[in-house]
């Protein structure tokens, strides 16, 4: 048991330090970052022109911006980014049905649990990247090794934190529950999905990102098309700036979809104690 | 645990295989070996023929990534910890940098160090630095002030504070990150030996692969399998033994 982690402090610490003022500077909460961000690509264009890094293969900041903005203009980006995303949702979407089912199940029954334990402990640690050569033989360079990749590695997230949330449960409830002969059916849609719910919203969130990074890396080795595929072209063409706009690009497709799901979270969790907000 | 769970830990896990090796013997898929064949490709790979040639690189190359990436992380992680300000202007930097998917710099690492274990070892250390960083910022700031301010009140210094007080107060968290890293890093590793590399643990899988050596694929998936379980493993155990004092207060409070 103790091998397991269950990581459900991240939105609370992201939510303390966005509230926390910073002392002694009422613009600073604004204007910080923009200062900091600046100093960054400033630090970048300085880098590349006093020539500590070479400019064939890492381009100053000046010559990337245009590429990005004639990047963002072409509709070839937008299929790209369209089939990366639809391999992400496809197979998060795999992992959400069987990580919460799987997950559920080893919750509730103490057989099923140790009776699965050892399996799961096993097939979670592998690298799911080890599998991209049989998803090629199996699969071929399409959709569906992304999907599978996908799904593989981040199903086990998801189910870790469906069996904690269903454990988690009061035994009280599961008591009132027996005692008042709740039937299977509202026993599961109205105890236990709602309070394993934040739970799981936490797996799918980690399990977001690791389906993006797996979608990435499958196009990137294997080829099928999306984000990775145009970066490997861009890379054997040489046009560095285009390569670095399009890491830009996956940068902000990630980051975009960590903000959704975050937001996403705490709407569908307003009622859930964790992300209530104190009334003082 | 009662004598009947660790049994049926031990009975399920023996019959899956079991049921699997018997079907694999009549198997009559491509891609699927008999068992028989990938225990032969397994021990004449991985015992210990390329035990040297590939999982000693591979591991070097791990430790090389990770202990770049983790000590950048602790560091950064400390100044961010203890500077709202400094933590503030780059909150929007490293969350960019965090949310890139790390396997997607490779082409970049590729063009700028050549193909090989330079580039290995800066992809590993910049795919673990993010995680490391994060939760040594959050673990430090969560730090309860009551025992910054008593040290201080003791007119204890600021650099024995932070040595003394706030790091062994955010120990816990930062091995949440290591964790984090650990696997992250196992991953990257064998994506940047499928990229570009001419040894490792994840070229040998892929080049099996090329060569439709499908007994030698699968060994090479068992090996990484192994790796992963291992590390992971290993490092609960180091845990244990470093939060030793953290789980037993924790267990006394409860």
């Amino acid at each position: 048991m103790s091998t397991a982690t269950v990581e459900t402090a991240e939105p609370r610490e992201d939510r303390a330090s966005r509230r926390r003022p910073i002392p002694g500077s009422p613009w600073g909460t604004r204007l910080l970052p923009v200062a900091g961000v600046a100093s960054v690509l400033l630090l970048w264009e300085l880098v590349v022109r006093v020539g500590l890094v070479n400019a064939t293969y890492f381009p100053p900041v000046s010559t990337v911006v245009p590429a990005l903005v004639g990047l963002v203009g072409d509709p070839a980006l937008w299929a790209d980014v369209g089939l990366t995303l639809q391999g992400w949702a496809v197979g998060l979407l795999i992992a959400v049905v069987v990580g919460v089912a799987l997950g559920m199940i080893c919750g509730l029954s103490t057989p099923v649990f140790h009776a699965l334990r050892p399996i799961i402990e096993f097939l979670r640690p592998i690298p799911s990247v080890a599998l991209i050569p049989l998803a090629i033989i199996a699969f071929g360079a399409g959709m569906e090794s992304k999907v599978f990749l996908a799904a593989f590695a981040s199903t086990w997230p998801i189910l870790v934190q469906a069996m904690y949330g269903i454990r988690d449960l009061d035994p009280t409830q599961f008591a009132v529950m027996r005692s008042y002969r709740v039937s299977w059916s509202s026993a599961v849609f109205r105890v236990l999905v709602p309070s394993a719910v934040p739970y799981i919203a936490t797996g799918v969130r980690i399990s977001s990102s690791i389906a993006l990074a797996l979608v990435v890396s499958s196009e990137l080795i294997i080829g099928s098309p999306g984000l990775g595929q145009a970066m490997n072209i861009a890379r054997a063409a040489g046009a560095v700036e285009q390569l670095f706009a399009l890491i830009i690009v996956a940068g902000c497709l990630g980051w975009a979809l960590n903000a959704v799901m975050l937001r996403g979270e705490r709407r569908l969790l307003r009622w859930h104690p964790s992300h209530r907000e104190v009334v003082l | 645990m009662s004598n009947r769970w660790r049994f049926l830990e031990l009975l399920v896990p023996t019959l899956v295989v079991a049921t699997l090796w018997f079907l694999s013997l009549r198997s009559t898929i491509f891609y699927v070996p008999t068992g028989p064949d990938v225990v032969g490709a397994f021990s004449d790979a991985w015992l210990f023929d390329r035990i040297g040639s590939d999982l000693v690189p591979s591991f070097l190359r791990l430790v090389a990534g990770l202990a770049i990436g983790v000590s950048l992380g602790v560091v950064v992680g400390f100044v961010f910890g203890l500077s709202p300000r400094v933590a503030a202007a780059y909150h929007p930097v490293v969350e960019f940098a965090r949310s890139v998917p790390a396997p997607a710099v490779l082409p970049v690492l590729v063009l700028m160090f050549g193909i090989g274990t330079v580039s290995q070892v800066a992809l590993i250390a910049f795919g673990t630095l993010w995680p490391v960083l994060i939760s040594t910022k959050d673990g430090v700031r969560s730090v309860d002030p009551l025992l910054v301010e008593t040290s201080r009140s003791f007119g204890v210094s600021r650099a024995t504070t932070v040595r003394s007080v706030i790091a062994p107060a955010a120990t816990p968290q930062i091995v949440a990150g290591l964790r984090t890293a650990l696997s992250l890093g196992i991953i990257l590793m064998v994506i940047s030996e499928m990229v570009g590399s001419s040894n490792g643990v994840g070229y040998f899988v892929i080049q099996s692969q090329r060569q439709f050596d499908m007994p030698g694929m699968w060994a090479g998936i068992v090996i990484l399998g192994l790796i992963g379980y291992l590390l992971n493993l290993a490092f609960g155990l180091v845990e244990r033994r470093v939060l030793a004092w953290h789980h037993g207060a924790r267990a006394v409070a409860s």
